[in-house]
């Protein structure tokens, strides 16, 4: 696009998206079924038990676009007794926590 | 002083030429006024029809001509170029009235090595607009008129800087150009002072006696004295913002909202310096590439983003319902243009003022003006139903309305 040398200077995006996926370590067993995620204690990441898994779905979405969505959502009641849900994306394989 | 004036003749036939070629070489008469009582704007310089005839006794004279109804945008557009590209030149640039401007040149002789490297310039800058423009250049402001209704395309004529030698110049030119009410000129025309020259010869008392301030004004003029000062243009400036979306939207509610946020922002900026804009140059950038590009001239020059928002929305939805929409895939970036800006316009408020609301537009206002950016933050709805959670809310800046 060809720039224009009259265009007003402005800042930043005004356009932030919420709830953006973050990254985060899952150690998942062979079938693929998270075993334990790191969770951030007093600035240090621990590893904690996933308790029960409870729900798992699937997201497939913009097929039609060069990177397409694929994702598998779980979840979890962690050993703390906390409720965590994260996703593994499909096409890199990257495990994300993120509010459903 | 020296001033270049710069005048077009038959700019509207010249603009209608350039647009279509099918008129080059015909006779064309265009028209314009109420259409029960249309008068001629302009025509083919070999019609030999003056402005302000009535259409029906042009045509009767002309019975061959062409005959089209004036598009006044385009040739105010068209010429606003020629006024732009002068400013690139000298700063203190009058437009006089369409198709004539004055450029005061006195002190750019050693910027551009000079006058005649300056004259040069002020050609090429109206002929790259595709115009034939006479350049007339004298001390003073009319005569460098008179200097540019003498002069042929391409030919400038320039006269010295000696009052003797500037009247001597005038001389023989009509009455009928001097700056003076036309009672003025019809008495002159009664004592048989037709040329500039007579004029000249009488004595400023006899000319003050009988027209008051226009005699004595007239007779400085047609003896070579002109005191009157260059009204300037401001250049015209221009807003211009830029959204990136996060990702392609392909929804109407997302792309309303990007374009709202955008417009918000566009018009603070007008807000910001007390102006009003005229136009508004919307382009909308897809996935695909392809662009889509929406120009509207607001009726009345306007500072309100939700106004503007409302206009290009209804377009928007117009077209998309049709089969051939230009807007096929999901929008990426979205441009916006807001040109032709002028004074700021009151509007009447209303008797009972949220003055709450007032408060904070006004907070804002301030903190936009001293960051650039408004550092308040709201969070919208984008795509509630989306099943990507990421792509639901968002949060985009509070700027005052």
């Amino acid at each position: 696009m060809v720039t224009n040398p009259r265009k007003t200077p402005s800042v930043g995006g005004t356009y932030q998206p919420l709830n953006m996926p973050i990254p985060v370590k899952v150690d998942s067993s062979p079938d693929g079924q998270p075993v334990s995620v790191a969770e951030t204690r007093k600035g240090r990441s621990v590893p904690t038990r996933v308790e029960n898994i409870i729900d798992v779905w699937e997201l497939d979405d913009e097929w039609w676009r060069a990177t397409s969505i694929r994702r598998r959502y779980f979840r979890l009641l962690m050993g703390t007794g906390r409720v965590l849900t994260v996703f593994r994306d499909l096409s890199s394989g990257a495990w994300f926590r993120q509010e459903y | 002083m020296s001033i270049a004036c710069v005048k077009i003749q038959h700019l509207p036939f010249q603009c209608e030429v350039a647009r279509s070629s099918k008129f080059a070489g015909r006779l064309l008469i265009i028209y314009h006024g109420e259409e029960s009582r249309p008068i001629v704007l302009d025509a083919s310089p070999n019609a030999r029809v003056r402005s302000g005839t009535p259409l029906v006794r042009a045509m009767s004279i002309h019975p061959e001509a062409a005959v089209i109804r004036a598009d006044e945008a385009l040739y105010d557009a068209r010429w606003q170029e020629v006024v732009e590209s002068l400013l690139d030149i000298s700063d203190r640039v009058e437009d006089a009235i369409r198709g004539n401007a004055f450029v005061a040149i006195d002190g750019l002789s050693e910027l551009y090595g000079g006058e005649e490297q300056i004259v040069s310039l002020i050609s090429d800058a109206t002929s790259k607009h595709r115009f034939e423009a006479r350049i007339g250049v004298a001390p003073g402001r009319f005569h460098s008129y008179c200097a540019a209704v003498r002069a042929q395309p391409s030919q400038p004529i320039r006269l010295p800087k000696y009052r003797a030698a500037v009247k001597d110049f005038i001389a023989p030119m009509p009455v009928d150009l001097l700056p003076l009410e036309s009672r003025a000129i019809d008495m002159m025309h009664d004592f048989a002072l037709d040329t500039m020259g007579d004029l000249a010869v009488q004595s400023v008392s006899a000319l003050q006696a009988q027209l008051g301030a226009d005699g004595r004004r007239a007779w400085d003029l047609v003896n070579g004295i002109d005191r009157t000062r260059l009204n300037p243009v401001e250049r015209s400036r221009t807003i211009i913002e830029e959204l990136q979306f996060p990702w392609p939207v392909a929804s109407m509610d997302a792309l309303s909202f990007g374009i709202r946020t955008l417009l918000d922002r566009a018009f603070a900026g007008v807000q910001r310096i007390g102006k009003s804009a005229g136009r508004m140059d919307l382009q909308c950038e897809m996935s695909d590439s392809e662009r889509w590009t929406y120009s509207h001239t607001f009726k009345e020059p306007t500072d309100s983003a939700m106004l503007a928002h409302g206009v290009v929305m209804t377009c928007i939805e117009t077209i998309v319902q049709s089969d051939t929409s230009p807007i096929r895939s999901p929008v990426e970036n979205i441009d916006v243009e807001l040109s032709r800006l002028g004074p700021a316009r009151s509007e009447q408020s209303g008797m009972w003022d949220q003055h709450e609301k007032g408060d904070l537009d006004t907070a804002l206002r301030q903190l936009s003006a001293k960051l650039n950016s408004s550092p308040i933050k709201t969070v919208v709805d984008v795509e509630p139903w989306s099943r990507i959670p990421e792509r639901r809310q968002a949060l985009a800046e509070l700027t005052s309305r």
